[in-house]
Order: structure tokens, then C-alpha cells, then sequence
């Protein structure tokens, strides 16, 4: 469903995975890469776009970001970046960040994928293997020499 | 917290933000992760997400000299906070900064400012060194410099007979940008008090 507004922005709609409709600006929609190729190959002439990958509570977190950035030019950098520092801690945990980066990937938007992939990359940092295997059900596949040859080779790395 | 499962793309976009200490840490998580953290698409990553050329410049390392060995300081692409790394070199020896390429650094040893023994490249962060052997090292030579030849893809050491590494070995510990050039082992070489 392709509408205008008074300000003649065009709207889009979008569909997440559980049905939930999000009408936004064209130009806020185009932030995603994906979106943008869609609308260019006529997919939001009737209807709404589906997001088959993407769940309305995580579609409505990208859909800020994106009205965001596509509202602020290079003026207001420092600004934008103190939005980013909030819009990040507002996801709060590790789960709800990994799906918004997932989202970001399919979404193709590269600014947001940076910016949860430096959050979550801050967040592991200084984390032990063990806790990070925890967070991302990561199986320790090593054998209890292959383990040992590995911490010994990256012993520094523990200091 | 369920089953979540991370794609492989998402892993490799956080892993290749990561500084080098916690990049070394992580390669016991799993035989993929650590295969991938050792590999040259991973490398390719991670320059792609550093500073351009021209910025690099001024976080080249400085060495300088300290009671019980060299210490390397000012390192870019590394994270705020990290302590700056120690070389272990015998004191009683003398040792000459060839250069730094890569993040790997080349020094010459010596009995003296004039003469030189051995040469060796060092990954100052995974503390592997290697001694280049087989080179026929004029014992007079001042003047060598290391660098990084994008056509052969290969390090040299210049004033020497061509030496190359296995890349393979070397890979490994090569996290620092490749953007800088022998220019930077110039800079290296303004910067150090031997």
C-alpha cells in the first residue's frame, strides 16, 4: 500500500513475522538497503512489504533508529551519537541486541549493524571463553589436548 | 535464554571489532571461532574496520628502551587502556628497530651499534619471534628496513637477500592494520631511544 502524506512523503508499509503493520516515510524505510531495493523493484506498489525475519517488537527498535538517522545530517553528529549511546542501552541485554543485529543484517543497515556489533563486542571483551560460550550457547568442541595446545599458544592473552 | 544461535556473519562483524588481547582469548571457545579468528578473511575484516592510512600514522608504535628490556608503546588499532607490550631482548646485546609493518616489528641484534648478528621479526603482542635464517647477514650493515610488499604479498627485509615468511605462520598474529607501509618503520625508527 503505497499512500501520501499532506507533506507529500510517500508512506510504506511494513509487515513484520507476526503480523504487526508499521507505516513510516519512504525515506525512513530506505535506510534498510533491502527495503530500498524492494521498493525500486515495485514490491511496495500493493500491499505491505513483509519481513518474514523480523518480529514487530525488534521492527519498531529499527524503525526508530532509522527515523532518527534519516532525520539528522552530519551537523548533528555529536548528537547522533549520543542518541546511538542510549538507543543501544535501551536494548538492555545481549539477547535483545543480538536480535536487533539480526535484524540489522537482514535489513541491510549497515550503520545499525556497526553500532550493536561495537556494543556487543564491548560487552564480551573482557569475558572469559566460558562466559561467553554461556551467552551464545557456544559448544566447546576442543578435545582436552586441542584445549590445552590453544590456551597455551594465546596464554598472554589471560594475563 | 533458549536457543540462541548465532548466524556466522553476525559472529564475524562482532569478532572483528574486537581488540587483539580478547581476539587471542576467544580463539578456546570453539574449533570454528578459532579456526576463523586465525584466517585471512578474518584479517581482511578487521582492516576493512580500521582507521584509514593517513590516521594510522600517528599511532605507530615507539620503542624505547627501559632497564630490563624494550618496550613498545602507543600502539593503534588497540583498545584504550591496553598496556603497552614488553620485547624481551638480552640487555647486554645491542638492538637496532629495523622497522614495523603490520604490526609485527624487525630489529637487528648486535654486539655493538656496527655490527649485526641476527636479525629478527617479532609479533610483539603474541610474543612468537623469529630469527630469519639463512640469510647472509653483512655484519656491517646499517642500513636494513622491513616492510610489506602488497604486490608479492610478503614481508621484506630490504638491503638483505630477499627473505620471505610462510604466511600461513605469520597470519596468525597479524592484527594490526596493513595499511601501514615501510613509511611507518621510518616513523619507528624517528621514535626510538637505543
Amino acid at each position: 500500500m503505497s499512500i501520501t502524506t499532506e507533506n507529500n512523503e510517500k508512506m510504506i508499509t511494513l509487515m513484520s513475522s507476526d503480523g504487526e503493520e508499521f507505516v513510516v516515510e519512504e525515506a525512513v524505510a530506505a535506510q534498510s538497503q533491502t527495503i530500498k531495493h524492494l521498493i525500486e523493484d515495485g514490491c511496495s506498489t500493493e500491499g505491505s512489504i513483509p519481513l518474514p525475519n523480523v518480529t514487530g517488537r525488534v521492527l519498531s527498535e529499527v524503525i526508530q533508529y532509522c527515523k532518527k538517522h534519516s532525520s539528522s545530517d552530519d551537523k548533528e553528529e555529536k548528537e547522533l551519537e549520543a542518541w546511538d549511546a542510549e538507543f543501544v542501552k535501551a536494548a538492555d541485554d545481549h539477547v535483545a541486541l543480538t536480535d536487533l543485529m539480526m535484524a540489522a543484517n537482514f535489513l541491510d543497515i549497515k550503520g545499525l549493524l556497526d553500532l550493536v556489533a561495537q556494543t556487543l563486542a564491548n560487552m564480551i571483551t573482557g569475558k572469559s571463553p566460558e562466559e561467553v560460550r554461556r551467552m551464545w550457547n557456544i559448544k566447546n568442541d576442543f578435545t582436552p589436548e586441542e584445549a590445552e595446545k590453544v590456551r597455551k599458544e594465546n596464554q598472554w592473552a589471560f594475563e | 535464554m533458549g536457543n540462541l544461535t548465532l548466524p556466522s556473519v553476525i559472529v564475524e562483524e562482532i569478532l572483528a571489532m574486537l581488540p587483539i588481547k580478547s581476539i587471542h582469548r576467544f580463539r578456546q571457545l570453539s574449533k570454528s571461532w578459532s579456526s576463523f579468528l586465525v584466517s585471512s578473511e578474518f584479517q581482511k575484516l578487521r582492516n576493512n574496520n580500521s582507521t584509514p592510512p593517513e590516521t594510522n600514522l600517528e599511532k605507530i608504535l615507539q620503542c624505547s628502551a627501559v632497564n630490563d628490556g624494550y618496550v613498545i608503546e602507543s600502539l593503534g588499532c588497540l583498545g584504550k587502556g591496553e598496556e603497552p607490550v614488553r620485547l624481551q631482548f638480552p640487555t647486554d646485546k645491542y638492538v637496532r628497530f629495523l622497522g614495523s609493518c603490520n604490526g609485527l616489528v624487525c630489529v637487528a641484534v648486535g654486539d655493538n651499534e656496527s655490527v649485526v648478528e641476527e636479525i629478527v621479526v617479532c609479533n610483539p603482542f603474541t610474543g612468537i619471534y623469529r630469527k630469519l635464517q639463512d640469510i647472509d647477514i653483512d655484519r656491517r650493515i646499517c642500513a636494513c628496513g622491513f616492510g610489506y610488499d602488497s604486490t608479492a604479498d610478503d614481508y621484506k627485509v630490504n638491503k638483505l637477500p630477499f627473505f620471505r615468511f610462510g604466511e600461513r605462520e605469520w597470519t596468525n598474529g597479524l592484527y594490526l592494520s596493513r595499511d601501514v607501509r615501510v613509511g611507518a618503520g621510518l616513523l619507528l625508527l624517528g621514535g626510538r631511544h637505543v
